[in-house]
């Protein structure tokens, strides 16, 4: 996989996301305090914001160049998104939830691999932070997404829960073999799971590279 | 009548889709859903409590339109007299005993239509 992001500009509330970055990795971190532009990178990489210039690209695929008039829908880009409140869709089951954007073969693999089994026929309201999390993640998962996006992961959960859903997170990456961006402000989620970080601070890149060096 | 209670549906019907979190909306685009797909499995049933809602309230202010009824309909029995109409004829009429039947029944539709609508409206949280 190999995200191209090239002079990405966005008008926000408080200034402009302006980014150019290159990234390759299977797990890509994106790090910054909060307000930094971390969740408005991720809705433009989902194409749910209109960029003001710049270009995205994913491997071979434009979806993205404003100097040329190209803007690929939101439904098109097969990008997964899981945001941080979740999202899910609180009419529905579990399994309603997860089957919404299906690839019926993918389903099963992803109720398998997510532990999910036992939660199918549940309201999703009444499912704990961890569980939530779990069918956010198979829900975006079953569509065999190009790439992940994850927007705060781990907050909100207590601390158990994290090293259970990290571990998930590790499996989908190394299982299904899906290659994430992971936004978060806390580092040792990074040093556990992503091999490439952005930092990013009021809009801008102000460091790329290998977590280890980047986060220290 | 349509015309008076129309805002009431309007308003609630309004109120119920700006209520909807837009995040459930995008989130559905990007599992591949089209703009239809998506109002009709996520936008519709989330709001569907403030439209009945709205409905119930439009029909109750309905059947009490008085003045734009007589004004613009007429007074028809059977065809443009509203329960307020009917009551007013009964009144002229000297009709008292069917005029406070009419009334009771007024009273009771004005109490139901509050109570659905109330319920509803108190069940929408609960429900997202």
């Amino acid at each position: 996989m190999r995200l191209v992001l090239e002079g990405v500009t966005l008008a926000l509330a408080h200034f402009d996301l302006e980014i150019t970055a290159g990234l390759s990795s299977r797990v890509t971190g994106i790090f910054g305090p909060s307000g930094a532009g971390k969740t408005s990178l991720l809705d433009t990489v989902a194409g749910l914001r209109t960029l003001r210039a710049g270009r995205i690209a994913l491997d071979d695929i434009v979806f993205d160049d404003k100097s040329v008039g190209i803007h690929v829908a939101a439904r098109h880009r097969r990008i997964g998104y899981v945001p941080q409140e979740n999202a899910l869709f609180p009419h529905m089951s579990v399994l309603r939830n997860i089957r919404y954007g299906a690839g019926e073969e993918e389903v099963e693999r992803v109720i398998d691999v997510l532990e999910l089994g036992h939660l199918l026929g549940r309201g999703v309201t009444a499912l704990s932070g961890g569980e939530q999390k779990r069918v956010a993640l198979a829900r975006a998962l079953v569509t065999s997404p190009r790439l992940l996006l994850l927007d705060e992961p781990l907050a909100g959960l207590d601390r158990p829960l994290h090293a259970r859903i990290l571990a998930f997170l590790q499996r989908i990456r190394d299982e299904l073999r899906v290659p994430m961006l992971y936004v978060t402000h806390d580092p040792t989620e990074l040093q556990a799971i992503a091999e490439e970080t952005v930092v990013l601070d009021r809009g801008r890149v102000v460091a790329v590279g290998a977590t280890a060096e980047v986060i220290g | 009548m349509m015309v008076m209670s129309f805002p009431l549906l309007v308003r609630g019907c309004r109120v119920a889709f700006e209520e909807i979190n837009a995040r459930l909306e995008q989130v559905a685009k990007t599992l591949g859903a089209s703009d239809a797909r998506v109002f009709f499995t996520i936008s519709l049933p989330l709001a569907r409590r403030g439209i009945i809602g709205g409905l119930v309230l439009a029909f109750a202010r309905a059947i009490g339109e008085f003045g734009a009824t007589i004004l613009v309909a007429g007074n028809i029995p059977g065809r443009t007299q509203t329960l307020a109409l009917a009551i007013y004829d009964r009144v002229q009429l000297g009709h008292d005993g069917e005029a406070f039947r009419f009334l009771a029944v007024a009273v009771v539709i004005a109490f139901v239509a509050l109570w659905i609508s109330e319920a509803v409206l108190r069940n929408r949280g609960a429900a997202r």
